[in-house]
């Protein structure tokens, strides 16, 4: 699901930046450090816009200076039972894989339909029903996430396909 | 599950009461019973003072698990002793049988999350049978349902798996960035060669980061081999190298991705750097399994293992992908072998000119001549030493075990950098050529001498040879293990039916045998680790194998890959010369067990290598003949020579030679003289005076010998005696062991057939008679382990090689005439009409002596 998530940074900035664009800059950074990243717990999607900036505060010794950003932007949280869209990238005859956005789900043969059989001797191997509908590496798939696991920066979840609904597209 | 106490409780540990029935539903982390134990406490008594008691502590037991109580194992009152007994049986409501990233596949639950009690149930999926995701694991059971299934769907399109490995088995790969100019240029002497051979480029591998251009030679033959055999087989890819190199190899080998599809499994997956593991892929049972490889140790010789002459293409290269593996031994005699092999399926039938089989240098000879050949390959040779001494610590730490650690990993990923980028810039091939090149220049007048056909003098010569046709033969071989697979489940499955119901039924192929229940599937699936061995050792049935300047001295001879190669065709592999044995594959023609081998028992055939590596590939025993060697000095008797025995000996007679032998006097004379020559007189051991060369002694029947063995005998003398003593001790040991076994072997056949054996000469010896009753087993070699004659190997281990071998076959002394040395005890074959005896021996060694003193 996304959300509008209101969020701080604090960025550290050389004193070689310091001057009349530093502004611009500190927002480069904070859009290049920030967007497509993964707290473990939501992925970053887009930053809309940095409300505020604090005065920089220059560290003792170094001579860098230290901005505080808050910022508002798109984040993106998978939840378990959540339904989402995906492209399968690998298959096999333990069950397939598949990316919902950056987040990598993973379908196992229990929770696919039990009309839908893996067929190892086709190229690619694929999951298929003989009804059209066919799983194979790039198709489009609906899936439920039936659970979602966080680790730092990165999380995965498992999905299903084995209810109304669901399956290729 | 089974609940049990953590082994840190305090035991002995009482129930006192118990909070759930059979059958009801607890939670995770819910208290299910209550338990008491005894524990010493410190407490203040009212005095102030502190007093130690033990007191009856109540605790509670949490579940670690949540789901639905099966059993009750313990009841209230009842005491637990130790964490091995089972409390409570819980069934959860997901058995977890699927694991992805420590997240249960089905439930969708996360396995890695720990809990207070400090339980972990990631344990109940362990299995990794994916070929491309070492995240997902599955349960024994999960496994095992997988693998029916898998193997239903093989048996219903009559299929069994094959795991393939790459690198020199169905191809060669190398950096060396030559190729890649030979490819392109159609003038180089190579071009013939390599122009079809495929490059592609890995960007993350190599030095710096810069890409590396791999240039891979496919086997000849590749593409029909893979299409007949994935007919037949369902073929997967097991290779040492990386993911993305797997992946480029696969998609040169197999464009369209219907031979291998997804089944590709690289080291970066395959758990091991150092060996290869079938279970890796077939956890539960691999019936049904082939594979073919060009080495058997990583795979621990498995039954299921077919093991192919490594291709070996771009010479000196080998394996690029091999620097985490032990080194390999068996490499450079089976690339000879296949040279061999190759120039004679060029010249159709097998005719091989006796001076290139006789020449002692074990160079390949391939046709063409020896001379351009052997320096290219020796400086091979030196490059691997070199590239040996550098590699070494790495192999140690290899060794150690430590393939899983980071820090070893690291290092030997970075040692292959380093070994890729030493092979771009050094590129031994193109240097190979020079030296070709060189050679060529300074043998041209030898050309139009040599009356050798393959070479056009005018060229320059080619280094690389497209001229491999194992593929041929590995399939032949696959085919027919496939039929005997399946022939032999018709016949388990109409056997288990009875009748002849099931017999029409199993012969209307596969679309029927589909309707037949689990049970038969299972039950009657033959296993390929019986079948298989039992076609390969068909090939050396009773065949009897020592090995002569194969294996290197010093190490193993069982354990070596030669030998275990033999011994998965059915040889055995034995140390010394022996009646028994049937066969010496020797790659000189002048080792000690050769001339031993050819004195003593005139029915071992002694073969060049190359008839053992062909065999093997050819998965049945070539006739011998035009392996033979010429064993030295072969021009005496090589034209009178009659036809050889039979080359399949019956085991009669067989055992009428091994009487012969090892009741038999005189070859020990034989075996004394060469004990002789080498504490002596050095300087008359034939194989010191000869460097290797290919002409006969001249001709030496006028001189007069008599007097030679005189002067021989005299200057012999003195060490004559010890030597005597020592060996007939030895000897005495074996006496007994011999005379039980051969002692009702009447002496009248033995006399026969030693006269067959050497009618040459009118009058036999006159000291024949009493040398009679010394008699020796032939097992020395085994024997002298145990012998004073260790002290002698020991010695002689210090000194040439072949006079290690001499010593092996040393045996007793004879003090009344010997001092001679006996370098011609060979022919063995050819001298069955030839009259070989003591005075004839000596003839031989004489002359040898006189030539070269």
């Amino acid at each position: 699901m996304f959300f509008l998530y209101d969020l701080e940074r604090t960025i550290t900035l050389h004193p070689f930046y310091f001057g009349p664009h530093m502004r611009e800059y500190l927002i480069h950074k904070l859009l290049t450090d920030v967007e497509g990243t993964c707290t473990g717990r939501y992925y970053i999607i887009c930053v809309l816009d940095a409300y505020n900036i604090s005065m920089g505060k220059i560290l003792p010794g170094s001579g860098l200076a230290e901005f505080t950003i808050s910022y508002r932007a798109v984040v993106w949280r998978p939840f378990k039972g959540e339904t989402v869209d995906g492209v399968v990238t690998a298959v096999s005859k333990l069950g397939f894989f598949a990316n919902v956005g950056p987040l990598p789900v993973f379908v196992s043969t229990h929770l696919i339909p039990a009309d839908v059989k893996f067929d190892p001797t086709s190229n690619p191997p694929q999951f298929s029903d003989n009804e059209g509908q066919v799983i194979e590496k790039g198709a489009h798939v609906r899936l439920k996430l039936v659970g979602t696991r966080s680790d730092v920066g990165k999380m995965s979840a498992i999905g299903s396909i084995k209810e109304d609904y669901l399956g290729c597209l | 599950m089974l609940l049990t106490f953590p082994p840190s409780t305090r035991f002995p540990v009482t129930i006192t009461q118990i909070h759930f029935a059979q059958h009801a539903e607890v939670k995770k982390l819910q208290a299910i019973f209550t338990y008491s134990y005894k524990s010493l406490i410190t407490e203040d008594n009212e005095d102030g003072e502190e007093v130690q008691r033990v007191t009856d502590i109540i605790s509670k037991f949490e579940t670690p698990v949540g789901g639905k109580i099966v059993k009750w194992m313990v009841g209230k009152g009842s005491t637990v002793t130790s964490p091995s007994t089972g409390i409570v049986e819980i069934e959860e409501p997901c058995p977890h049988p699927v694991v992805w990233n420590n997240q249960c596949a089905v439930c969708g639950m996360d396995l890695s999350e720990q809990t207070y009690i400090n339980f972990h149930n990631i344990e109940t999926a362990n299995i990794n049978v994916t070929h491309d995701n070492t995240g997902l694991k599955i349960s024994r059971g999960e496994a095992e349902n997988i693998e029916k299934e898998a193997k239903k769907r093989l048996l219903s399109s009559k299929k069994l798996s094959l795991v393939v490995d790459l690198d020199q088995t169905i191809i060669q790969a190398t950096v060396d960035p030559t190729v890649g100019e030979w490819r392109d240029d159609p003038s180089n002497p190579n071009y013939p060669a390599v122009k079809d051979v495929e490059a592609f480029q890995l960007l993350d591998e190599g030095a710096g980061g810069r890409g590396c251009w791999y240039y891979v030679k496919l086997r000849p033959g590749l593409k029909r081999f893979l299409e007949s055999i994935s007919k037949l087989y369902e073929c997967h890819i097991y290779t040492m190298g990386t993911r993305a190199y797997a992946m480029s190899i696969a998609k040169i080998v197999d464009p369209e991705g219907h031979i291998f599809g997804e089944r590709i499994l690289s080291r970066d997956e395959s758990g091991s750097l150092t060996s290869k593991s079938l279970e890796r892929l077939f956890p539960v049972d691999t019936k049904m399994v082939v594979i073919i490889d060009d080495r058997g140790d990583v795979w621990k010789w498995s039954e299921n293992l077919i093991k192919v002459t490594p291709y070996d293409f771009f010479v000196g290269i080998g394996d690029i992908n091999s620097s985490f593996l032990p080194k390999r031994h068996d490499y450079q005699l089976a690339q000879q072998a296949t040279a061999v092999a190759n120039a004679q399926k060029s010249d159709d039938p097998p005719v091989i000119n006796p001076e290139q089989l006789t020449a002692p240098p074990s160079m390949p000879t391939n046709g063409m001549e020896d001379t351009p050949m052997i320096d290219p390959v020796e400086e091979k040779k030196d490059e691997n030493e070199e590239e040996d001494a550098g590699v070494s610590p790495l192999e140690a730490l290899v060794e150690m075990g430590g393939g899983d650690d980071p820090d070893i990993l690291a290092e030997q990923t970075s040692r292959q950098n380093e070994t890729l980028t030493a092979q771009q810039k050094e590129r031994p091939l193109a240097r190979k050529q020079e030296v070709l090149d060189k050679q060529d220049s300074d043998s041209v007048s030898n050309h139009s001498n040599n009356g050798d056909t393959n070479s056009d003098s005018g060229h320059r010569h080619n280094l690389l040879h497209d001229n491999d046709n194992e593929l041929e033969y590995l399939e032949k071989a696959l085919t027919e293990v496939h039929l005997e697979f399946f022939e032999e489940y018709q016949r388990r499955l109409v056997a288990s039916k009875g009748g002849r119901v099931a017999q029409v039924r199993g012969g209307k192929g596969p679309k029927k045998l589909a309707h037949h229940g689990d049970g038969d599937y299972l039950s009657n699936v033959p296993d390929i680790k019986h079948i298989m061995p039992r076609m390969k050792r068909q090939v050396f049935d009773n065949v009897v194998l020592v090995f002569s300047g194969v294996i290197p001295l010093g190490v193993d001879v069982q354990s070596y890959d030669v030998a275990q190669w033999a011994k998965s065709f059915g040889a055995m592999v034995v140390e010394g010369i022996s009646g028994a044995v049937t066969h010496v594959v020797a790659a000189r023609a002048r080792t000690a067990k050769v001339r031993s081998a050819a004195t003593k028992f005139p029915h071992i055939k002694i073969v060049t290598p190359q008839w053992f590596f062909q065999s093997i590939v050819m998965w049945q025993k070539l006739d011998e003949t035009p392996f033979l060697i010429n064993v030295y000095p072969e021009d005496r008797f090589a034209n009178s020579s009659p036809p050889l025995p039979s080359s399949s000996m019956t085991f009669d007679d067989l055992e009428d030679h091994m009487e012969l032998s090892s009741d038999e006097e005189e070859e020990d004379d034989d075996a004394d003289s060469d004990i002789h020559t080498l504490d002596g007189r050095p300087g008359v051991i034939p194989e010191l005076m000869l460097p290797e060369q290919s002409e006969p002694p001249p001709d030496l029947h006028d001189l007069n010998w008599d007097e030679m063995d005189r002067d021989l005998k005299d200057f012999m003398g003195s060490d004559a005696d010890d030597t005597d003593l020592e060996s007939r001790n030895g000897a005495d040991a074996y006496e007994s062991d011999n005379e039980s076994s051969s002692g009702d072997q009447p002496g009248g056949s033995l006399k026969v057939s030693l006269s067959t054996k050497r009618d040459r000469s009118a009058t036999p010896p006159p000291d024949e008679t009493d040398e009679q009753k010394i008699t020796v087993s032939e097992p020395k070699e085994k024997e002298l382990l145990k012998s004073p004659l260790s002290k002698r190997v020991r010695l002689s281990n210090s000194r040439s090689s072949s006079l290690k071998n001499l010593s092996l076959s040393a045996e007793e002394p004879q003090v009344g005439e010997s001092g001679m040395p006996s370098p011609a005890q060979s022919n063995g074959e050819k001298e069955g009409s030839v009259r070989g005896d003591d005075e004839d021996d000596f003839d031989l060694e004489a002359e040898f002596a006189n030539e070269f003193s």
